[in-house]
């Protein structure tokens, strides 16, 4: 079977400083067959300047769905998640919390901010390619996903 | 006391002269420092062990001294003069009869004071001042006691150290472990075996790895992160860890069976995870021939008012000689071939039920089994008074 799945110009931002975690969701991303397309930003500030198309990102395009890290450079994903769920034209979009942390605090932040959901990233890579194909099915799949 | 009362003509000590006389040898004899007032705060006596533990020169000394005199003097010795009551006539009402302190002196003793009044038929006549130095017994508390917060901190550091050491790695550990199993997916078979062979060992390098650090913070977790004590039913508990077992119980087709479990004081995540490494354990040690049968009962020590759970299995055993080592951080029996683990289980346990105020001990068979005991507080009122 060689199904791809790419809703119509639905774009994820990955927010993930860790080069090799980039790695691993971009080849867990191929290895799903998942067309989208998927930015990656590596701190807090340029995830900030994507989402708000300004500095070098002035001709972005919003995101239909965010994968974010929580523990960054500059400003950390907990702000990030804070600040997209504050702003009107942007807490719309679903963030997955996508991080290393199984933090009892860092999980209730997430939700009390509203984030979509909390997924711990797995050290094993077969582990990552089931949690990243689950994602797959249910955000590119499953789940009808406001206008972008 | 009048003096023409002291003598008799004859010139041979009458009886009251011999009670005073044996009255000043008791009073030289004590361990303390004496002195004795009358109620216009006249000294009446003191003793040597006075003088020389204050040492009060000559010119203080002298009959017909006040009170008032003599403690202005001593406050001038004082650290805290206001430790020392001023005269013992400040005293309004019978309730402060007693007064008593410690005094810390300008060149460092520690001395601790008495004061009582001197009641005669009901009528005070006196007051008796009494000082004891007890600057050795007060330098080796205050020593017993810096050295116990020094303890308390550098324990707390420790755990700090493990907790954000083991957190802390888990980011580097992820680089090296994603970048591997990059590595193994890639090219696994496209370089040469001996190159398959590394990337291998390296893979598994990691997951040892991962599990040492999970398990060392969850180890750090157990009082750094450790939930508050609440009326637990351990039943529950019990059954929780065995969904969380309910893999390894139907591979290794174990049996697990319990009395009746009684409420405990406790934290029920933790606890859950002592129950989890002991049956864990059960089945992970279990002889070949005999599938695992472990069963759990209680007994509650009503002298303690604990709980004593015991949870006893028909596994391999452990030798004498080990009984208290399976407990150490780390520490294990056997090879990572023979068995897996990171040797953290049992010490985890043990570091979980002591922050419950119990204990937990073993005693095994090798070849027969081993029966874990453990014990938890008891949420009834205590019959102990």
């Amino acid at each position: 079977m060689t199904t791809t799945f790419s809703p119509d110009l639905l774009e994820i931002l990955l927010v993930e400083d860790n080069p090799v975690d980039v790695k691993v969701i971009q080849e867990a991303f191929k290895e799903a067959r998942i067309a989208s397309h998927l930015i990656v930003v590596t701190d807090g500030e340029a995830a900030l300047e994507y989402l708000n198309r300004t500095g070098k990102y002035r001709d972005a395009t919003q995101p239909g769905l965010i994968l974010l890290d929580l523990n960054l450079p500059k400003k950390d994903g907990r702000e990030i998640l804070e600040e997209i769920k504050s702003d009107s034209a942007l807490k719309t979009i679903p963030v997955v919390v996508l991080t290393s942390s199984d933090e009892a605090d860092d999980i209730k932040h997430a939700y009390e901010h509203m984030a979509s959901c909390y997924v711990q990233k797995p050290l094993e890579f077969d582990e990552f390619m089931t949690v990243i194909a689950r994602l797959r099915d249910f955000w590119l799949s499953s789940v009808k996903l406001p206008d972008t | 006391m009048k003096s023409q009362d002291m003598h008799s003509e004859q010139g041979h000590p009458t009886d009251t002269e011999t009670t005073l006389a044996l009255l000043q040898a008791t009073v030289e004899a004590v361990a303390d420092g004496v002195l004795t007032i009358d109620n216009e705060g006249a000294i009446v006596s003191y003793n040597k062990k006075f003088v020389d533990l204050w040492r009060v020169p000559p010119s203080i000394m002298i009959e017909g001294t006040f009170e008032a005199h003599i403690i202005s003097y001593l406050k001038r010795l004082l650290v805290r003069p206001e430790d020392l009551p001023t005269t013992t006539t400040q005293r309004v009402d019978f309730r402060q009869a007693e007064t008593s302190g410690t005094l810390e002196t300008t060149d460092g003793r520690f001395i601790n004071f008495f004061a009582q009044d001197q009641v005669q038929e009901g009528t005070v006549i006196g007051r008796v001042w009494s000082f004891h130095d007890a600057t050795d017994q007060i330098k080796a508390e205050q020593r017993a006691y810096a050295l116990m917060e020094e303890l308390k901190r550098s324990n707390q550091d420790l755990e700090q150290f493990a907790y954000v050491a083991s957190h802390d790695l888990q980011e580097p550990l992820r680089a090296v472990t994603g970048s591997v199993q990059l590595l193994a997916r890639r090219y696994k078979g496209k370089l040469d075996p001996e190159a398959d062979e590394f990337i291998g060992f390296a893979v598994d390098g990691t997951r040892r790895m991962k599990t040492l650090i999970v398990d060392l913070l969850a180890y750090s977790r157990v009082s750094t992160r450790g939930g508050s004590f609440a009326p637990i039913s351990t039943e529950k508990v019990l059954a929780q860890a065995l969904v969380n077992l309910s893999a390894a119980i139907e591979q290794n087709d174990a049996k697990v069976a319990h009395d009746q479990l009684p409420v405990v004081f406790g934290d029920a995540g933790q606890l859950a995870l002592v129950f989890q490494n002991l049956i864990s354990n059960a089945i992970k040690f279990r002889q070949d021939a005999k599938p695992p049968t472990i069963y759990i009962s209680t007994q509650y020590l009503a002298d303690q008012n604990m709980w004593q759970f015991a949870v006893r299995d028909n596994g391999i055993g452990i030798e004498k000689q080990y009984a208290d080592r399976v407990f150490v951080v780390f520490q294990r029996l056997h090879t990572i071939d023979e068995y897996p683990g990171t040797g953290m289980g049992l010490a985890l346990c043990k570091k979980i039920v002591t922050r419950h105020g119990g204990r937990i001990w073993v005693d095994s068979t090798p070849g027969e089994g081993s029966t874990f005991y453990f014990t938890l507080p008891s949420v009834e009122e205590s019959t102990q008074s």
